[in-house]
């Protein structure tokens, strides 16, 4: 039986090795901190310093990841508390 | 993927400000030019600054019609995402030979809809932004980039083909490779532009460890209206910041760092930057500690005047260290040069560091250049022909030459497509200068 005619990506994928573990490793903790993050402000808007308490991870690295967030369109800025901005899901009564 | 003729009058090594300001120049005159740029998108680093000094216009609005007339004019070639591997001199004429990197998509065919963008799931530091902000590992350079098409980076890919998928125009190739391409060419424009000072070089302003410790180009990107934030925020908890300081001289004139020149324009951005915060919130803080002020150029005085008449202070006095407290907030540590030599520690939410102007290319054995002992190209004439090169038949124009602002970067290109041309024969014999309707 022919061998079956490689996609592509395969094609790609095995000509750089795959993912290296590092970004595998990246990937996995960013996946996992966009869910916290999403989780934090399903209860309502919250600033970075509050999301970061909430679900205790760095307030630098939830600035980080709420910045990546905001540019595409998953929250957005939605009100002021003091010297911060609060974040809200993106449909959650824009 | 290539399709680039086997010989032009001229190649220009850098797709900056300078770069595209010769290629014009020599292209305007009838030579077939070679635009090369090693970055996805021309327009260098001046794209990306949010205003320029001291008229404080708009950087990206006076830069894109310039990117847009390179990209159109019929005598300029554009090669983006390429590297020049080796110049040799072969009697009178250049062999070149690039490394054409893959975009993995057919650039012919993309139509920079993004759609690919918007479903790769992976978020990486985005270069643009200097790491502050984000963007997907295939991705659209920046909103003015030229060519406006995608390009996929794949050390960062996590090969799930969700980008094949959404393509609406079905222009994603993986099976691209890099290619190497000989190309011959009559002269050379190095135009290669500026890196500045990195963060990591001196421990005593926190090797670049210090989250609020920000490199001056982030701070463009955070002033500019499309930048990672949208606002002037600090990157450790997003918090507006009500006390802002610059430090002077943060990458030049320092024995210790062995970059001992003075790089020409650190003050008048810091300056700049000062004016643009201050006029976005005029409760802000900002302190300048410089050594000295070197506003030489013309409207630099007045431009400095108008800093202190908006209430920046200015404060001269040597910062020794910059440490940060548990909450990120950084602590400069200063002599005051005009108290005494008293030494003080103030607290502010963010500082600056005006870094200094270092060479982007070391071409370390690439093309046959001298380099000066500051590291920039060496100009053996430079106060009669101050774009004549080591090599003839090689030219240097811009920050390439030594650190210098826009217009005189413009001014150089000029000069070195006039001495290009020149050494090229003056007007070209197969051809004529090209009418300006026609571009």
């Amino acid at each position: 039986m022919a061998e079956k005619e490689k996609k592509p990506i395969q094609i790609l994928r095995e000509r750089h090795g795959g993912m290296s573990e590092e970004l595998k490793g990246y990937f996995k903790n960013q996946n996992q901190l966009k869910k916290k993050i999403t989780g934090a402000l399903k209860s309502g808007p919250k600033t970075v310093p509050e999301i970061s308490k909430e679900i205790g991870e760095a307030s630098s690295t939830v600035m980080w990841q709420l910045m990546a967030m905001k540019r595409y369109n998953e929250v957005y800025e939605s009100g002021r508390n003091g010297r911060y901005f609060q974040y809200t899901l993106k449909g959650e009564s824009e | 993927m290539a399709d680039l003729n086997p010989q032009y009058d001229a190649m220009v090594i850098g797709g900056g400000i300078t770069g595209m300001q010769a290629s014009l120049d020599l292209g305007d005159h009838g030579f077939e030019v070679l635009l090369v740029e090693k970055d996805p998108s021309i327009g260098g680093i001046m794209v990306g600054l949010n205003k320029v000094f001291p008229t404080l216009d708009c950087s990206s609005c006076i830069c894109t019609p310039r990117m847009a007339e390179t990209s159109h004019h019929p005598q300029i070639t554009i090669q983006t995402y390429t590297e020049v591997e080796k110049v040799e001199k072969v009697g009178d004429k250049f062999k070149v030979s690039l490394l054409l990197k893959p975009r993995y998509l057919r650039l012919d065919d993309c139509i920079g809809c993004s759609q690919c963008e918007l479903a790769c799931p992976i978020d990486v530091p985005h270069e643009f932004d200097y790491e502050l902000g984000a963007r997907r590992a295939i991705y659209i350079p920046h909103a003015n980039a030229i060519p406006q098409v995608a390009v996929l980076d794949v050390e960062n890919c996590t090969f799930c083909g969700k980008c094949a998928g959404v393509c609406p125009v079905d222009c994603i190739d993986y099976t691209q490779e890099p290619q190497h391409v000989t190309v011959e060419v009559g002269a050379v424009i190095v135009a290669t532009g500026l890196n500045i000072t990195p963060m990591e070089a001196k421990k005593e302003y926190g090797a670049g460890k210090l989250i609020n410790v920000m490199n001056p180009l982030a701070m463009e990107r955070v002033q500019s209206s499309n930048g990672p934030y949208g606002h002037v925020l600090r990157p450790s908890d997003g918090m507006l910041p009500k006390s802002i300081a610059y430090i002077q001289c943060a990458g030049s004139r320092d024995k210790s760092l062995g970059i001992t020149y003075c790089s020409r324009v650190c003050c008048m951005y810091a300056l700049k930057q000062a004016i643009l915060t201050k006029q976005h919130d005029p409760d802000i803080d900002i302190t300048i500690y410089h050594m000295d002020i070197r506003a030489f150029g013309k409207g630099f005085e007045q431009f400095y005047r108008r800093a202190m008449e908006d209430g920046i202070n200015i404060v001269k006095a040597k910062v020794a260290k910059i440490t940060e407290d548990e909450n990120h907030n950084p602590t400069v540590r200063i002599e005051l040069i005009d108290e005494g030599g008293q030494v003080a520690e103030v607290k502010h939410d963010l500082v600056v560091l005006s870094q200094g102007l270092v060479p982007a290319w070391h071409p370390n054995g690439t093309i046959a250049l001298k380099e000066d002992e500051d590291g920039f190209f060496l100009i053996p004439e430079s106060k009669l022909h101050p774009t004549l090169s080591t090599t003839e038949g090689i030219f240097i124009a811009g920050v390439a030459a030594g650190p210098k602002d826009i217009p005189d970067s413009i001014v150089e290109a000029g000069s070195a497509a006039m001495e290009a041309a020149i050494y090229l024969g003056g007007k070209k014999e197969a051809g004529t200068p090209v009418e300006a309707a026609t571009r």
